[in-house]
Order: structure tokens, then sequence, then C-alpha cells
């Protein structure tokens, strides 16, 4: 199969998943923001976020294989998330937080060269 | 949703502004991401015309970075490449109720830039105002798109001149640290602060149970939880 091959089934099926809910979009269950089903396609999509995340920072890792090989990089990243989003939630402005949260990592990178 | 409020209500250009601005916060990453699928791509020997395409049509950066590093494998990634984009329902379902009165053409052509910093950023400025939704959603994603194709083009033609250890170890907290800054702005909004977090700490535990399918099914558990939470907490503390 060749590279262009796939680069169409990829387009094709992202711009169909990004559209089927407009599809949907008079009908009461994407409407009502305040009822279940709406809340639960929201706070479902933040939680996908959330596993997005740990899986770039983490690579992937489950539970008992991120404890037996975790290092203090692997703590340090848990620390600057853990700090980027109290002080984000605290000055609402992410770009000091971010900037000084990368500045540290790859400090880190360097010294720790891991 | 929130309804706009009158008392401050702003222009049109205005919000398109106050998108591009924002596109300056979220854009950082997308410069780092975007120059690395360049790169990749020229070292991976595809040319200059697929790795524009990938960011043209797809506009994906996990589906991006799996197939420039592994379309050899050939029709065994057709699945994987259907559970990645499966998540965009999610995010074009959320951003649905905002955009809704748009006309259908508009929303078609610029489906492209529903991607999760795009939607996390919408969805932060919705929370506050809701006036001129699509242009905020334009505003914000034309330039961050804008800037990934210029990247892609950037580090295809620097290709292994700008690779460096160190960029691509960089780049494993980049999206993590910009998520986390903008699931920060939804404080005080508990229920999606809390799903981000659960999503965050369920995913090494849920994977036992989900293996592959771990990234579509995780979130479906959480948010049903959080709203089962949210049902029963309003039933007995009535508002």
């Amino acid at each position: 199969m060749t590279i262009w091959l796939l680069i169409t089934f990829s387009a094709l099926t992202a711009f169909a998943f990004r559209a089927l809910p407009f599809a949907f979009k008079n009908s009461a269950a994407l409407t009502q923001t305040q009822g279940s089903f709406y809340r639960f396609i929201s706070y479902s999509a933040q939680a996908m976020l959330g596993v997005i995340i740990y899986d770039t920072a983490f690579g992937k890792r489950d539970a008992l294989t991120l404890i037996e090989q975790f290092q203090v990089i692997d703590a340090l990243k848990l620390f600057l998330l853990v700090g980027t989003f109290i002080a984000v939630a605290k000055t609402k402005k992410i770009l000091p937080s971010f900037f000084l949260s990368l500045s540290i990592y790859l400090v880190a990178l360097i010294v720790l060269d891991p | 949703m929130p309804t706009a409020d009158s008392s401050v209500r702003i222009s049109a250009g205005n919000v398109f502004k106050e998108g591009a601005r924002d596109a300056i916060t979220l854009g950082v990453a997308f410069i780092f991401l975007y120059l690395s699928i360049g790169i990749i791509s020229a070292t991976q020997s595809l040319s200059l015309g697929q790795a524009l395409a990938t960011t043209l049509l797809i506009f994906s950066t996990p589906l991006q970075f799996l197939l420039i590093q592994n379309y050899n494998d050939g029709w065994i990634l057709l699945p994987i490449i259907v559970a990645l984009n499966a998540r965009f329902v999610l995010l074009s379902a959320t951003l649905t109720p905002y955009i809704r009165n748009t006309s259908t053409l508009k929303i078609m052509a610029s489906l492209v830039l529903i991607t999760p910093s795009i939607f996390t950023g919408c969805l932060t400025r919705f929370k506050r105002r809701t006036d001129h939704p699509y242009t905020y959603f334009i505003g914000l994603g034309l330039p961050i798109f804008g800037v990934s194709v210029i990247c892609t083009y950037i580090g295809f033609i620097a290709g292994a001149g700008l690779a460096s250890p160190l960029i691509f170890a960089a780049m494993t907290l980049l999206l993590p640290l910009q998520f986390t800054a903008l699931a920060g702005k939804h404080w005080p909004h508990y229920a999606e602060v809390s799903s981000y977090w659960m999503g965050f700490i369920g995913a090494p535990l849920l994977v036992y149970l989900f293996k592959d399918y771990s990234l579509l099914c995780t979130p479906f558990i959480i948010g049903g939880l959080i709203v089962l939470i949210e049902n029963n907490y309003k039933k007995r503390v009535p508002a």
C-alpha cells in the first residue's frame, strides 16, 4: 500500500469523524449543554486529552512498568505538569508558566542527559 | 451554554484578533511539533508533497507521526488510523452547540482545524463568552494551521540539519505542558478539570483492561462516571 493511499484514507476518515456530529447538530442531545448526554461527551473529551497527555509524556507505559522504570526525569515531568496546572489555575496566564516549565525541563535534559 | 455578554459585546473583527492572539500561546508547541514532522518526513524518504499533504489534509500530530514513521507497514495501519481519528467525534460533538448556526459549507471547509489544542482553546473561551464563536474558532485555528504548514515545509527543507536528540526529548513534554496549562484555564469548572486528571491517572491503569483500545474506551468510562457523580450530587443538593 503506498503512502498516498494511507494519506488519502487518513484524510477521509479524519474528515468523516470530524463532520459526523454536525449531521446531528439540531438534535436535543447536542443542543442542551446541561443535558446528561452532552456533559458525558464533553467530559469524555477532557478525559481523552488526559489520556493523550499521559501517553505522550510517559510513553504509554502501564502503571507497573512506569513504577519499575521510574526515573528522576519522570518525577520532574510530573512535578512540572502539576506545577503548570496550579500556576495557570491561579494566574489564568498560560505563557509564563508554560515557558518556565519548558525551560526547567530543557535544563534538566541537558544536566541529567537521560 | 453560557450566553453572550451583550454589555461587552465586541465586533467579529476583534473576536478574530482575540483568537489570533490566543493562537500565539498555542502555536508555540506547533512550531516544534511540525518542524519535527517535516524533519522526520525528510529522513523517512517522503516527498515534500507527501509531507505537506499530511499536514494540509490530516492535521493530527499523533496520526502524522504514525504515518510517516510506519507507512511501510501498509494496510495493518488502517484500524489504528480509524481508532486515532475516531477521537475527533468527541471534539466535534462538544463544539457543535457553539458553532451549529454557521453555514454547513463554512463548517465543512474548516473541519480540518478541529484538533485537541484548538478545541481546548475554543472551549476555554466559550465557557466565558459565546459571541462570534465561529469567528473565534477560525481566528484561533487558521494561524496555527498556517504555522504548522510552514513549519512542516521548513522542517522538511532543513531535514536532518535540525534534528537533535534534545529537540525530540523536549517534544515529549511540549504537548503535555500545553494541554495541562489549558486545563488550568478551566479551573474552577471542577467536572472538566476532574475529567482531565482522571484521564491522566486512569491511562496507565485502564490500559490493562482495554489494551490497544485504551484511548477509545478510557475517556468514555471516565466521562460516564463524572456525569453519574454530578447527577447524584445535583439530586442531593438541588440548585
